[in-house]
């Protein structure tokens, strides 16, 4: 493999990353808690569009968008049955809360349409072959929408009303209500687009390799690692804590750890040495670990304000 | 004519009662300055007038309508502006973006109208407009925390200590600028302060808060003339 196609790999990873971990921080900064409800989420989407791909016939892009719209209102949705009633409780018993909701909502997804992996109906990509690496047309598209949605945000965020107003919720919610702000309606709009998102990565995930009810169960260390290592509440940072993870994934794999310990040849002893792939979770779990160590608020997190 | 009546309010934070019955009320552009200290319940009365907590028992009335359980956002529609005494800016907006955010209720036009206004009583924010809310001095934070509020144009304004932690000079100018919105805006306003000489002079009445009660209530001149008043309330 060369170099070039270990960043092509990292920036596609990156870019299905980043869409899950976007909404994970901004609900984190609304809401402040972290939801493990979060890639569950992201899979009941990758399967709704699955109803209208495979089950009515739709073309994927047509079948994404819908479950798009219909995994953020389905938020909503659980926000007014669980999360509202809790606003006052502290971040921990919302979390364990949301650990639950994410549970519930693996297994009635098991219960529907059983725990093997299914497929949608794409056709077979063929790869776009150059001199210094392959992609698929599906991929190139991840990175398109993954890019896309990013800037979506920041013009949200900067150019829009709701966009400051939900910084302004961010900031101080009691001051934004004196702004005249319906913060719980700010809320509502915050669970639509977070969880759209995610389910936008869940089915191009989906797309890649195949559907599964564990499937959000199995990248939920990754995202949290993604939201955590770039400062959770942070969106930028999330968008950059995807990237370092894409990046740390894939190059781990790619990276010859016998060189390493031998200095490139320095010290007499040689033996190649390669993380197993089988291992590539634990990459991010590691990472996770000593951020949480090192630097708890991540790369761009704010010092709590004392 | 009373615009706002508060009327035997009871109210607290989750079960504990921290206002055992205040009644308080504010004539069209009257100016009011609320005293006594600290941990007497004055920030949690405006808290209450503002619908942040619970009012357990009691009415707030405002031009004759009851709106003792409006949340604060339908108070602001309502007339209201508040400026909270702790996190009376958003730190991580510009000062634009902390002036568009107190226009939010308000369309285009009138945002940039209003802001118009603003500058003319609060120059200083004119030239820091992209800067940072954050990284505002005191007492310009406070500037842009009644800027803020402003932005509705409210006929009332509720001030929570707005000169505390301020230098001397800053005090002076931040009450300069609230005699300007009473004098040339018409606002009727309450004030709450510890240190209440230079909120006295440009109020017209007093009271005083004690223990979540009402102590005392007299014309703010009254209070000031009255050496033995001032004693006891204003500590000499
Ligand atoms: N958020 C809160 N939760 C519980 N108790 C509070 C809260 N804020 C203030 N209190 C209590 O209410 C009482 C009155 O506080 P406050 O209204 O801030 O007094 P003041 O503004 O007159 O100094 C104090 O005993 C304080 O401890
Ligand atoms: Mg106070």
């Amino acid at each position: 493999m060369t170099l070039i196609q270990v960043i092509v790999n990292s920036i596609i990873r990156a870019s299905e990353l980043a869409l899950l971990a976007l909404g994970l921080t901004i609900v984190y900064d609304i809401l402040k808690f972290a939801n493990f409800a979060h890639t569950e989420l992201a899979m009941v989407g990758a399967y709704i569009a699955f109803i209208f791909n495979v089950g009515l016939g739709l073309p994927i892009a047509v079948a994404a968008i819908i479950a798009a719209i219909a995994t953020g209102l389905f938020s909503i949705l659980i926000d007014r049955a669980v999360f509202k009633k809790m606003r006052e409780s502290t971040g921990i018993i919302v979390m364990v809360t949301s650990m639950g909701v994410g549970i519930a909502l693996r297994n009635t997804v098991r219960a529907i349409w059983g725990p093997d992996a299914q497929n949608y109906a794409v056709p077979l990509q063929k790869p776009i072959v150059t001199a210094w690496f392959r992609i698929t047309p599906l991929q190139v598209w991840i990175i398109v929408i993954g890019v896309l949605a990013m800037v979506a945000f920041y013009l949200l965020l900067h150019y829009t009303t709701l966009g400051k107003a939900m910084r302004a919720t961010s900031d101080d919610p009691a001051l934004a209500q004196a702004s005249g702000i319906a913060t719980e309606k700010i809320i509502t709009y915050v669970w639509f687009i977070a969880i759209s998102f995610a389910s936008l990565g869940g089915v191009l995930i989906g797309m890649e390799t195949y559907i599964q009810p564990v499937m959000g169960f199995a990248i939920i260390i990754p995202v949290f690692c993604a939201a955590i290592m770039g400062g959770i509440g942070n969106p930028y940072g999330a968008m950059l804590g995807a990237l370092a993870l894409g990046l740390a994934e894939n190059f781990g794999l790619y990276i010859n750890f016998g060189k390493v310990l031998n200095l490139g040849g320095l010290l007499p002893f040689s033996k190649d040495f390669y993380i197993p792939t089988g291992y590539k979770p634990a990459i991010s779990f590691i990472i996770l670990i000593v951020v949480l160590l090192v630097r708890p608020r991540g790369i761009l997190g704010k010092k709590k304000e004392g | 004519m009373k615009i706002l009546e508060a009327k035997n309010i009871v109210a607290g934070y989750h079960k504990s009662e921290i206002l055992h019955g205040v009644s308080i009320h504010l004539e069209h552009k009257e100016v009011v300055t609320i005293i006594g200290p600290n941990g007497a319940g004055k920030s949690t009365l405006l808290k209450a007038l503002m619908g942040y907590i619970n009012i357990f028992d009691g009415k707030v009335i405002w031009k004759g309508e009851d709106i003792t359980h409006l949340k604060p956002y339908q108070k602001v529609k309502k007339g209201f502006g508040y400026v909270p005494q702790l996190g009376n800016v958003f730190p991580s907006l510009s000062v634009l973006e902390n002036l568009q955010m107190g226009g939010f209720t308000q369309g285009k036009d009138t945002i940039k109208e209003r802001m118009g206004r603003v500058f003319e009583l609060f120059p200083i924010l004119k030239q820091k407009l992209s800067a940072k809310a954050g990284t505002l001095s005191g007492g310009q934070r406070q500037m842009l925390g009644m800027a803020r509020a402003l932005m509705t144009d409210p006929e009332l304004l509720l001030l929570d200590e707005p000169s505390a932690g301020l230098s001397p000079k800053a005090s002076e100018e931040v009450f300069m600028t609230i005699a300007d919105m009473h004098g040339r805006l018409e606002k009727s306003i309450i004030i709450i302060e510890q240190d209440a000489y230079q909120s006295l002079s440009i109020s017209d009445r007093c009271y005083v808060l004690v223990m979540g009660k009402n102590e005392f209530e007299d014309e703010a001149q009254n209070i000031l003339s009255n050496p033995k008043i001032k004693e006891a309330y204003l500590g000499g």
